[in-house]
């Protein structure tokens, strides 16, 4: 077929070939492998996407087709010296070589690949013919392009049928009655253009463009990796949504998302726009290997940044030169240096907010949160203003150094070690094998107790110890500090409240907090990152006050664990009343060293001072002067200087702290979102992998655009900003085609690049080049106005023509690229779905919020997750929820929606800007029985019988309603024989009759005779599986 | 013919010639070999060379068995209980996170006996009675090696050839190259066990680029084995009919009206549905069975979820003529507590492992089915955690790994490839999953190298770029 269109839209045999639209297809197709790009695997240095090497060797013959080594090899019959080899399983058609051997004759001239010299306006091919048809400058292109293979235009589409296919192009919905009606009833030649109008500038507008640039940006709700763990990023979603309904221009559009952080005075909605780079499937697997988790991160983002911004498949150059396009691998990872400097972390600690996220606090909080970040920027930079004089304070410093940090708000300091104040307990010993040499009290089997007043669960707790883990890693008891308090539901019971620290088996540390009131938060290290059998290990456990889950971290040895799964959970501002600390009641043949209780937030910095207590003292208490000193050991006294001895500040980190536990209050109880940050003092930059391995690193590269396309401009700055707005500068070959073919491409379902994904060399040349060239250039002139172009399109004659297909244009064109007929396609997944909502009439909400999770048969979660996982059980919304736009319907990736999976949504684990059409039986029963329709039927069928009295009106008002149309005669006797037939079966079974009307949530008119309902429901059933109503016609 | 059946020969065609055009080359089309009843709707037409295997039933053991418990005999491991590995074994090879900071990698010996089976005398662990019995019809791989070491990486690469998300399955290159042999079930099934440690995602079984209709049906054994197959309450057979001829009656109408012929695709696509929900049912209805064949399954056949039952499904959907059934049983990811998690899974999937093969067998349909065993990769001689003579754990290894297959004229009896006396590394014929892979493709008649579609500028394959090679010392 592709053949075919070729020879009739391109072939005139009366022109002279060229290179791109005759040649390259050919080379590419059966040389390229071994003679393109790859230098690696270039066979007898022979390129030949390039002319002068083979001019040069002689392999061609510019005019002389017949002295030119190449037609001799793609000529020979002897395989030995045949082109190409038998291994390649490629052969030359007589008609390739042919062409090839003309092009050589015709003077053998290459040309740079289309997609890479920057679109001009073409002429339109204006024609008297042409001008009766065209309503727009697009109709004149394709007119020729018809008139070329000899075809007409199909007449224009009626009304009703106009109607429903703009406004599901447009909205992704059948038109509004009021908008229908309004529209039918005009006279006006501009009646059309008022609706497209009217459209465009709804919100729904913009919910249903953004569903495509959402598969663009492998937005989902989940990780995608392993646990696929919740992950709350729908705040970009949001924007996506509201930048398409502000028509924001595309190129603004793109910067933001790309480096809405790095503009100028950013702001809070340019930074969530950077979610688009976040949207990568992440991981926390335990045992995965970070680095090598980073550099697929970056992968992904090249590939994704390459599909949806340039068209270009990058990810063969992950391994090896680009066997096809002109892009090398330094090409590769200098692109994906752009994304690499980044603060974000390789594992995403199966948290839904793994940072860098900005934190979007409600209304309650927003002036607090705004206050809350303005002082703490404030006292970061008088921080870094002031400079420490470790040497001056090495030389005056005076003993005794009892302390390795502040002292201050320390409510408990016991060293446990023989002779201090806690007596042995019973069965107990002291240890020895301490790091310092110091011994720890080991407990036996009762453990003892100690004075420690109460403290509030609204302010900051640091506990700090040194712990000799058990021989056997079991449930241990550290510590614990609790008491007991009638239920306040039920005061026959007893509910802990207070603190508790215990190891479990493998050696995983928890800490946690009960207010007593059924409130509890913990945080938990694993077994890996906590404690070893028979070590000393010093554990610092810091409670910032906040009331939250995420208000608790633990370090071990002085190292932050990784942060575990932020879940909702709280606890009220009480004051505890415990009054006895409870130690190593159950840690038999553990022990425990020099315990610390403050009543305050200690920074990273001192929890590291705390860990190096014993060599901290030494240092400072031995003779040696600041010129003895070792590099490690300045570092040690200069985080000494920094955190304890400079008492201004001091004074600041202690304000910092402080403000941790607002932070922590807000940020728990907000939304967030994640985004992107650039690491603060590096520059961009990435290393050449060899073979795309992680750790086989040759070369160090910085942020640099691919060889082929125009250069960044010298002033720009090497970082995401000046990549974007390079990609986004007017006179760029890729941008806008790209676009522009997507959105023609959401119209007409196929691209005038087929290949929407891949501009390259191996993609598929354009149908209507000039018709490509004439919309970028149109689109970059009119201010990349997105609504402005798809209004152009949607008014054209091209899209207004009927859907009617004859047999001879079938034949002729059975993919519709030449468009001598308007578009006729299955509607996507959630275009379907939100039809049959709107009009069954059950349609409902406003734009945004979280995603929401409408009816999925049960355990479609459960089969497939890990048992750990937070998405592991799906647990149906109700109410509204159920009945809201498919674009904001949960994504969970390792399990996606399943009837938008059965009509080919993707699974957004990677970036898709094409999606599959198929036609399978799948979908027929998900259309009848998802309970979604069902429920959608019989709320079709209420709607019905309380709108109209006899059957013939209720049929007749149905079928307007849902295919947007009037019956024809033949389809209304169809429904009154089918009405009758249904009527028959539920009107002897009233159960079976109530059975059907009862599904879904919403409830069924009590007022109507469940039978009769029944039988409207499945007339319904059936009209919404009609084969119109899945289509756009 | 009727217009549905002339429309599915219709589609075949196009499918065929549409193909032919861009993804498979014309050489490779003048070579393909057409057989007697041949597929529908494959998008190759026929196979490249005659094929062993018609279908292909795959028993997934998820997160990764190890291999020196069950079926790589290590005897002299048993002097170096507790002692370290040797460097010059590890050859500073990376490791997981979970085990990179231990400070010794002491020997964890296998505690389990292994007695010589069969007339090939393959040694095989206590722990599989069962299978010890058949490993004349069995050939074993114990040098399968893979490039991940992480769980959701590697399965997803066994899967689909690659690591990242978004390539099409095996099941789903098969559908789309050989097209379906029947007309009311799917091509692929999947059959999940109950849920159990390591996760499973549905990309396992996708489509990736290839048209969805080609992704795997995973069958479930809580409600509708396929998603959707039930009629509402209230509606019955009898009224879906009713409602479908009305419906056809009027697609007919806008076809006549429209002239599209997708019209008549769906047409008969609601058809098949209307069949699946006959088909299905029937299917996964075991009673049929007699007492015997279900006895020989053992106790937890009638359990819907087991491995017992998706055994006896898969074998009833071999019957049928599903291409490609897959079964994945979960919970294989022994980090501790090795020696009793093992003898649980084990105790699950001995009897219905070999069940099944003497059932196929018994039926004649053990020469053109072939089955295969395994995970995605392998665990460590070296112990995690824990360590006694009786208590241990292993770390993932995905050095090398054994498998197993038989059927379609797999050479019983044969162990192929050598590891080391550590089990550590490779000594002797090694095969990469994409090894593997291609070996598959080839017992289909397939070759991996031509089994291709252009997407993204690519010749994408189940097997990538890099070489792969068909091992035919595993055939017979």
């Amino acid at each position: 077929m592709v053949l075919m269109i070729w020879a009739v839209c391109c072939f005139s045999q009366a022109a002279p070939l060229t290179f791109n639209r005759d040649i390259r297809p050919i080379l590419s197709e059966n040389c390229f492998a071994c003679h393109g790009p790859d230098s690696n695997s270039r066979e007898g240095k022979l390129r030949l996407d390039r002319g002068e090497q083979a001019v040069n060797d002689g392999v061609i013959v510019p005019g002389n087709a017949a002295g030119s080594k190449l037609m001799k090899r793609v000529a020979s019959t002897d395989p030995e010296e045949r082109m190409p080899p038998p291994k390649a399983h490629k052969t030359l058609s007589p008609a390739q070589r042919e062409t090839l051997g003309r092009w050589i004759d015709e003077g053998a001239n290459f040309e740079e690949h289309w997609a890479f010299i920057a679109p001009e306006r073409p002429a339109l091919p204006e024609t008297k013919e042409s001008r009766a048809w065209a309503r727009n400058p697009i109709d004149h292109l394709i007119y020729a392009g018809l008139k070329k293979a000899g075809m007409k235009p199909n007449p224009e589409a009626d009304r009703f049928t106009l109607a429903r296919r703009v406004s599901l192009d447009a909205i992704g919905l059948p038109p509004a009655p009021e908008l229908l009606a309004e529209y039918l009833g005009s006279e006006s030649p501009e009646a059309y253009s008022r609706l497209v109008g009217k459209l465009l500038a709804s919100r729904q507008a913009g919910e249903h463009r953004a569903r495509y640039w959402l598969d663009a940006a492998r937005y989902g709700d989940t990780h995608g990796m392993h646990l696929d763990n919740y992950r709350e990023i729908w705040p970009y979603r949001d924007w996506v949504i509201n930048a398409f309904n502000r028509n924001q221009p595309f190129d603004q559009f793109v910067v933001e998302q790309i480096a809405g952080d790095l503009l100028p005075q950013a702001s809070l909605e340019q930074r969530i726009a950077t979610g688009f780079s976040r949207c990568n499937v992440t991981t926390a697997e335990g045992g995965s290997i970070p680095e090598e988790v980073k550099v697929r991160y970056m992968v992904d983002r090249v590939e994704t940044f390459g599909t949806v911004f340039l068209g270009l498949t990058m990810g063969c150059a992950v391994c090896h030169d680009h066997k096809y396009d002109p892009i090398t691998m330094r090409d590769f990872y200098s692109l994906g240096a752009f994304f690499n400097n980044t603060t974000q972390p390789a594992m995403d600690g199966n948290r839904k907010d793994s940072p860098p996220v900005e934190v979007l606090p409600g209304e309650d909080f927003k002036a607090e949160w705004k206050q809350l970040q303005a002082t703490r920027l404030g006292l970061r930079e008088r921080l870094e203003k002031r400079k420490a004089d470790p040497a001056g304070f090495w030389q005056t410093r005076q003993p005794p150094f009892a302390h390795p940090v502040s002292s201050e708000q320390l409510v408990l300091h016991l060293p446990l070690t023989s002779g201090g104040s806690v007596e042995l307990p019973e069965e107990g010993q002291w240890e020895t094998n301490h790091p310092a040499g110091h011994r720890g009290m080991r407990f036996g089997k009762k453990g003892t107790e100690v004075d420690l007043g109460a403290i509030r669960t609204d302010e900051p707790l640091t506990i700090s110890f040194w712990i000799r883990s058990p021989n056997r890693l079991m449930n241990s008891t550290v510590m614990e500090h609790l008491t007991m308090l009638p239920d306040p539901k039920d005061p026959k019971k007893k509910r802990n409240a207070g603190w508790r620290i215990v190891s479990s088996v493998q050696g995983a540390l928890t800490f946690s907090i009960e207010d007593g009131l059924g409130g509890k938060i913990d945080g938990l290290l694993p077994g890996d990152e906590a404690l070893t059998p028979r070590a000393w290990q010093h554990v610092c456990i810091r409670y910032s006050g906040g009331q939250a889950k995420t208000s608790i971290s633990i370090l071990v040895n002085g190292k932050q664990g990784t942060p575990r799964p932020a879940s909702e959970a709280f606890v009220e501002a009480v004051e505890l009343l415990a009054s006895k600390l409870k130690l190593g009641s159950n840690l038999p043949t553990g022990g425990l060293s020099d315990l610390r209780v403050f009543k305050r937030w200690l920074s990273d910095e001192e929890a590291n001072l705390l860990a190096e207590e014993f060599f901290v003292i030494a240092l400072l208490a031995s003779d040696k002067t600041w010129a003895d000193l070792s590099k490690a050991e300045r570092q040690i006294a200069m985080r000494y200087v920094e955190n304890v001895a400079d008492e201004k500040r001091l004074r600041l980190r202690r304000r910092l702290a402080d403000s941790e536990r607002r932070v922590d209050f807000i940020a728990s109880r907000s939304t967030t979102t994640l985004v992107m940050k650039e690491q603060p003092g590096t520059k961009p930059k990435a290393w050449i992998l060899n073979r795309g391995e992680y750790d086989q690193r040759r070369d160090e590269v910085g942020a640099d655009i691919p060889a082929v396309l125009p250069a960044l401009d010298g002033k720009a700055p090497r970082n995401r900003l000046g990549l974007a707005q390079w990609l986004t500068s007017p006179g760029h070959p890729l941008t806008a085609r790209v676009y522009v073919n997507r959105l023609w491409q959401s119209v007409f379902g196929t691209g005038l690049v087929k290949t929407a994904e891949d501009f390259g060399v191996m993609g598929e040349a354009p149908s209507h080049p000039e018709l490509l060239d004439w919309l970028a250039v149109e689109f970059v002139e009119s201010g990349w106005d997105v609504r402005h172009l798809l209004r152009l399109i949607l008014t054209s004659a091209t899209y207004r023509q009927s859907g009617h297909i004859s047999e001879e244009k079938y034949r002729r064109d059975p993919e519709n690229r030449l468009l001598a007929r308007g578009p006729r396609l299955r509607l996507d997944a959630e275009t379907l779905r939100d039809e049959a909502l709107a009009v069954s009439g059950l349609l409902r909400g406003d734009v945004g919020g979280p995603s929401v999770k409408p009816y999925q048969p049960e355990g479609l979660w459960r089969v497939v997750a890990f048992a750990g996982s937070n998405t592991k059980d799906f647990k149906q919304d109700s109410g509204d929820a159920l009945y809201r736009r498919s674009v904001y319907t949960f994504w969970k990736r390792t399990s996606p929606p399943p009837s938008m999976a059965a009509f080919d949504a993707p699974t957004r684990e990677q970036c898709t800007v094409r999606r599959e059409r198929t036609n399978t039986p799948l979908q027929a029963l998900a259309t009848m029985n998802d309970p979604q329709y069902v429920e959608a039927a019989r709320h079709l069928a209420q709607r019905t019988m309380l709108t109209r009295e006899s059957d013939r009106e209720r049929a007749l008002w149905m079928y307007e309603a849902v295919l947007i149309k009037p019956a024809a005669p033949a389809d209304e006797s169809e429904m009154l024989g089918a009405v009758k037939d249904f009527r028959k079966i539920f009107s002897f079974n009233e159960g079976e009759a109530q059975k059907l009307i009862s599904i879904g949530e919403s409830k069924a008119d009590d007022d109507l005779a469940p039978a009769e309902l029944a039988a409207w429901t499945m007339l319904a059933n059936l009209l919404l599986n009609r084969d119109d109503f899945i289509n756009k016609n | 013919m009727n217009p549905v059946d002339n429309w599915i020969t219709l589609e075949t065609r196009r499918q065929f010639f549409g193909r032919s055009a861009k993804g498979i080359g014309a050489a490779a089309l003048a070579s393909l070999v057409q057989r007697g009843k041949a597929a529908e709707g494959g998008a190759l037409g026929g196979v490249h060379f005659p094929a062993r295997a018609k279908r292909v039933i795959w028993l997934f053991m998820a997160g990764a068995p190890s291999q020196l418990d069950l079926f790589d005999h290590k005897p002299g491991m048993n002097d170096w209980f507790d002692k370290d590995l040797p460097e010059s074994v590890r050859g500073g090879q990376r490791l997981t996170t979970m085990t990179a900071s231990q400070s010794r990698f002491p020997i964890a010996p296998s505690m389990f006996k292994f007695g010589e089976h069969g007339e090939c005398r393959k040694a095989v662990s206590e722990l599989l009675p069962k299978t010890a019995q058949m490993v004349d019809d069995l050939a074993f791989v114990h040098t399968v090696n893979t490039d991940a070491i992480n769980h959701d990486p590697a399965i997803t690469f066994i899967q689909t050839g690659n690591q990242i998300p978004g390539k099409p399955s095996l099941g789903s290159w098969l559908s789309y190259g050989l097209g379906t042999m029947n007309r009311n079930l799917p091509d692929f099934v999947v059959l999940n066990c109950e849920p159990r440690g390591q996760a499973l995602y549905s990309r396992l079984w996708g489509s990736g680029f290839l048209p969805s209709k080609h992704a795997g049906v995973a069958f479930r054994s809580q409600g509708d084995p396929v998603l959707y197959l039930s009629n509402p309450g209230g509606v019955n057979r009898d009224t879906r009919r009713l409602m479908l001829d009305r419906l056809r009656a009027m697609n007919e109408r806008v076809y006549a009206e429209v002239g599209d012929p997708e019209t008549h695709a769906r047409i008969a696509q609601y058809e098949m549905a209307f069949r699946m929900q006959a088909s299905v049912p029937e299917l996964t209805d075991i009673r049929s069975e007699s007492n015997s064949v279900r006895e020989l399954y053992g106790p937890e056949v009638d359990t819907p979820g087991t491995f017992a039952n998706n055994c006896l499904l898969a074998r009833r959907m071999a019957e049928r003529d599903v291409r490609f059934v897959q079964i994945f049983h979960r919970g294989w990811d022994h980090h501790s507590s090795l020696p009793n998690n093992i003898r649980r899974q084990t105790q699950e999937i001995d009897q219905p492992a070999w069940a099944l093969v003497q059932d196929l067998k018994h039926r004649g349909m053990l020469d053109d089915t072939l089955v295969i065993w395994g995970g995605e990769f392998g665990r460590s001689i070296y112990s995690q955690g824990t360590l006694t003579k009786t208590n241990y754990g292993r770390d993932h290894h995905p050095r090398c790994y054994t498998i197993w297959m038989a059927g379609a004229g797999t050479r019983g009896g044969l162990s192929y490839g050598k590891t080391d006396e550590f089990g550590y590394n490779i000594v002797e014929n090694p095969v990469h999953i994409r090894d593997l892979n291609a070996t598959i493709l080839d017992r289909l008649g397939l070759d991996h190298e031509r089994l291709s579609l252009k997407h993204q500028g690519l010749d994408q394959r189940l097997t990538g770029v890099l070489p792969a090679r068909v091992v035919s010392e595993l055939q017979g």
